[in-house]
């Protein structure tokens, strides 16, 4: 009827239930500040309605010019606040451009030599 | 215990993809802000640095699996994270996918935002269909780590 071996998935399951509930009557009050109605939604819904609805391929393709002279002064600004998460940013993105390449590479790679 | 590689880079792995997953998914909505006490900014920056040590365990992991088929090494690696098959395939699609859609997201929020909306759709959805994917794995293999407790037998001399 109950499977022994499973007593550790619902040890787990039961571990982290717990947890959601005490945090949830922690923040039973929480954000104290009015909630924007518009984060209702998740952020991916959010994105659809507001940049994805009417989009086209020629959208996805290019730039909006005009939106990075103001982008750019805000970014300067952030920049100059917190020189370490800039830093941190610098590596991170180092990080991540440098070994996609790799990464798609080497899929494709193993695509090849998995299928034959 | 007799560690082995690919025991390490699971558990490596499930670390990294938890950090990620309670960052990423505080960060989905208000609706889930308390996972994260409503701290978006340091879910962010958790989720970021996530990230990157994430994309470095997938590199990892590729190079070793490529490695592996360039010595024609058959040997099952039972705890590895990717692999031809089974749920390491589902985990290996998976990660692509959010890896590329994540690195969008990082880079074309600078001048595209159809492409940020887009990139981040995919990356939402993905991740939902990844966390359930990851309970059924935990329900599936938990025994897993109880043939890990079992003293193994000592080979007979003679």
């Amino acid at each position: 009827m109950f499977d022994k071996k499973k007593l550790n998935f619902w040890r787990l399951a039961f571990i982290f239930t717990g947890f959601t509930v005490l945090v949830l009557v922690y923040l039973w009050n929480s954000p104290q500040e009015p909630k924007a109605m518009m984060m209702d939604g998740s952020m991916g819904n959010m994105m659809k309605q507001m940049h994805v609805t009417n989009m086209t391929i020629y959208d996805l393709l290019t730039s909006e010019k005009e939106k990075q002279a103001s982008m750019s002064e805000m970014h300067s600004h952030h920049q100059g606040q917190s020189s370490v998460i800039f830093k941190l940013n610098f590596l991170t993105t180092g990080i991540i451009f440098l070994l996609l390449p790799f990464i798609i590479g080497g899929s494709i790679i193993l695509a090849i030599v998995w299928i034959k | 215990m007799n560690l082995r590689f690919d025991f390490i880079m699971h558990w490596l792995w499930a670390i990294v993809w938890a950090l990620l997953a309670l960052s990423g998914f505080g960060m989905v909505g208000a609706k889930h802000g308390w996972l994260v006490n409503f701290d978006y900014a340091t879910a962010d920056f958790v989720h970021r640095l996530s990230a990157a040590v994430f994309v470095v365990l997938t590199f990892i992991s590729i190079a070793y699996e490529v490695f592996r088929n360039i010595k024609k090494d058959t040997k099952n690696l039972a705890w590895f994270v990717i692999g031809r098959s089974g749920y390491q395939l589902f985990t290996f699609i998976t990660t692509l996918i959010l890896i590329i859609t994540g690195a969008l997201i990082w880079i074309c929020s600078e001048f595209n935002m159809s492409a940020v909306g887009f990139a981040l759709l995919i990356h939402e959805y993905i991740s939902y269909i990844a966390l359930a994917s990851v309970i059924w794995h935990i329900y599936k293999k938990c025994h897993a780590l109880l043939s890990l407790k079992k003293p193994q037998a000592k080979p007979q001399k003679g």
